[in-house]
């Protein structure tokens, strides 16, 4: 070929438009996408040979909005691409980052139909995604959530691409003023009806589901389509008009997906249940027997989050199945969702903490009371949703105030006296308080949606000590210093109450109660339950 | 060139139906029999007819790896972009039959902002082999066809 040519060719081709630093350090592979705004383009690293993905935006007026590096600068998430560079010229800003090995969704789902199974998963783990991104401080909301910006790789593996038109979450705003998105997955707000929040993207990630299950992105027609009747609630309940109406954050959506949040009630009887175990045989211990044995646990001195409690630090290793010499940074104490301790024994889920509740219960001297005095560690993964800390020295309960999705809280052998702190957390729905100082709940009138109670061997004396709590469905108050349940009317959604072993001798005032199922009591009072028999409309059992 | 359609509706009908429809994707859906399903080995093979040629030489004249190349044509191997734009070489295709070509293997079209999609671009419109554009991708310090 003869030179000349190429020479004319070089004098007519321009691509100093990029800046100088891009075509310095990268090769310019192919463009990926293109429009009016800029375009993305895949790159390889001349040092390296690695792949990259660079957007580069070109649109004077999006200039100043993008934020794209910015954001991908502070964020760490496996599920998210990793920020490498970025360039600017008068004309161009270059924001270059990690390339995601992979298929995105949109041609996956071309090449072969997904199984629910590889759904759920997809869905599962964008939740973790969108749960870390809006757990930043101020939320990231990402606001482009569709199968083009999502790259399955082989093994399976979501990540989240192109933070575009992502925005930090700003409390003062009204309504976003530049609209943006892609139409069919963008929620109403999007359109400048309100502020876009969290909850925009759990829009997207319901139209996405639904996508997915039928291929059709408008809900409304394609509802009908989705046979599993859990996964339809799941679509309908993400895609509300209403943000309101909307699952409140990404992580609920996760419980939705996996059924934990269905399974999340049943937990709730059976602890229930274990606790009438407990107190038959259990009733031997001596909360004046705490005593503060500490034991020195190994725990990693590098970590980048030091602990209080190595129990605790226990708890999360095993949570997020790290070894005791890994650090744990920040960002991962987020994506903690479930803590369980019981005595001296951390372990990794419910499974484990029943097996060491059915130890404790046979009093078989493998469970000794565990060691930990403060639950402030806890403040710092405020995504929790399920803490179980049981037979411990726990008395204040104020670090819980950081941890604003809290909805299981169990606390069982610890010397509470005050549980006011808790009336910040306004998404309790399940308290477990057994075997504790407590003698009064209405201090979490607040708490709208706490529907099941247990203050077992506690000092409650009376129904008042609930007032306020209009949505309570079961109460547990057994071996509790109760005389009367005068009052009871007063819980009109009542469904269960567990009365065992207390000194009530009048029923009737549950008669009144439309909606209550269950009554449970001991076979001492077996008088008061024949007094109301004919007239009960629930079953009565006996301990 | 036919692909695997469905010769009872006419071309005309399905474009009748394709301006009348309120949905792009309805569309799609309920004309699915009727539109071409082409996968791209059959459309490779089918390019081998219209050009009477056969796989081996287009392979030769791509710089493929033979055994490579003719997965390709019987589509156990799905290729790369630049496996794809060697065989527009192979074939010797024009600029329009290669962007074509790249669509129908699901590949970013060649983009003349970019020097080396240029470069490749300018050959493949001035009929310049494989050969003589990997000499002239080399002596701008691009990347060769086929490295990746």
């Amino acid at each position: 070929m003869a030179q000349t040519d190429i020479d004319g060719f070089l004098n007519s081709f321009d691509d100093r438009r990029y800046p100088d630093g891009l075509l310095q350090n990268y090769h310019l592979l192919e463009c990926l996408a293109c429009n009016a705004y800029g375009e993305t383009l895949l790159l390889r690293c001349k040092q390296t040979g690695r792949n990259y993905v660079v957007k580069c935006y070109i649109d004077a007026s999006l200039l100043s909005h993008t934020t794209e590096g910015e954001l991908l600068r502070k964020l760490d998430h496996g599920g998210l691409p990793a920020f490498a560079q970025e360039y600017k010229n008068e004309k161009m800003l270059c924001v270059v980052r990690e390339y995601a090995e992979g298929t995105p969704l949109d041609k996956l789902v071309k090449s072969s139909k997904l199984s629910q199974q590889q759904i759920v998963s997809i869905g599962m783990q964008l939740c973790d995604i969108l749960s870390y991104l809006h757990s930043q401080t101020p939320p990231v909301i990402h606001r482009d959530i569709k199968p083009q910006n999502i790259i399955v790789s082989d093994s399976g593996a979501v990540k989240l691409i192109d933070f575009g038109i992502s925005r930090v979450w700003d409390q003062r705003a009204s309504n976003d003023t530049v609209f943006f998105g892609t139409q069919e997955f963008a929620p109403p707000e999007q359109y400048g009806f309100s502020q876009t929040d969290n909850r925009s993207d759990i829009f997207s990630l319901g139209v996405l589901l639904c996508w997915l299950i039928t291929g059709q992105a408008d809900v409304k027609k394609a509802l009908v389509d989705i046979k599993n009747k859990r996964l339809a609630a799941i679509v309908k309940k993400c895609t509300s008009f209403a943000p309101k109406d909307r699952y409140s954050n990404a992580a609920q959506v996760k419980d939705a997906l996996t059924g934990r949040s269905l399974r999340q009630k049943a937990v709730a009887f059976v602890i229930l249940a274990l606790v009438v175990v407990a107190v038959g045989l259990g009733a031997g211990l001596n909360k004046k027997d705490i005593v503060a044995n500490k034991q020195e646990v190994a725990t990693a001195q590098s970590a980048r989050v030091t602990f209080e409690e190595p129990l605790i630090e226990q708890a999360v290793r095993l949570a997020l199945g790290k070894d005791d010499n890994q650090p744990i940074s920040k960002q991962e104490l987020l994506s903690i969702r479930d803590l369980y301790v019981f005595g001296d024994k951390a372990v990794a889920n419910l499974e484990g903490y029943n097996d060491i509740t059915v130890h404790f219960v046979a009093n078989d001297g493998t469970v000794s009371r565990g060691d930990i005095d403060s639950i402030a560690d806890l403040e710092k993964m405020k995504n929790l949703q399920t803490i179980c800390l049981a037979y411990q020295n726990i008395s204040d309960l104020t670090p819980l105030t950081e941890c604003k999705n809290l909805e299981n809280i169990e606390l069982k052998h610890n010397p509470i006296e005050d549980v006011s702190p808790l009336a910040e957390v306004s998404s309790l729905m399940t308290l477990v308080l057994f075997d504790t100082y407590v003698t009064d709940l209405s201090s979490l009138s607040a708490c709208l949606r706490l529907e099941v109670v247990d203050v077992g061997y506690t000092k409650v004396t009376s129904m008042a000590a609930f007032a306020g709590l209009d949505s309570l469905k079961k109460i547990a108050i057994r071996k509790a210093p109760l005389v009367s349940v005068a009052g009871i009317d007063a819980y009109p959604q009542l469904e269960e109450i567990y009365l065992s072993e207390t000194s009530v001798t009048d029923l009737a005032p549950l008669l009144v109660l439309q909606r209550l199922q269950l009554v449970e009591l001991s076979k001492d009072m077996s008088n008061a339950a024949e007094a109301i028999k004919n007239a009960a409309q629930f079953d009565i059992i006996y301990q | 060139m036919s692909g695997k359609t469905d010769k009872s509706v006419m071309t005309s009908t399905l474009m009748h139906r394709l301006f009348k429809a309120s949905n792009l994707n309805e569309f799609l859906e309920k004309n699915a029999d009727h539109l071409y399903t082409i996968n791209f080995s059959e459309y490779i093979s089918q390019l081998c007819n219209e050009f009477d040629q056969v796989p081996e030489r287009v392979i030769k004249q791509a710089a493929i790896e033979r055994t490579y190349g003719h997965q390709l044509f019987n589509g156990t191997r799905k290729p790369s972009r630049d496996k794809v734009i060697q065989l527009a070489f192979g074939f010797e295709l024009d600029v329009e039959n290669t962007q074509k070509l790249l669509m129908m293997a699901d590949k970013s079209q060649l983009y003349p902002r970019i020097k080396r999609d240029a470069v490749i671009l300018y050959c493949i419109n001035h009929h310049i082999g494989i050969d003589d554009t990997q000499n002239m991708l080399y002596d701008l310090e691009e990347p060769l066809l086929g490295g990746d």
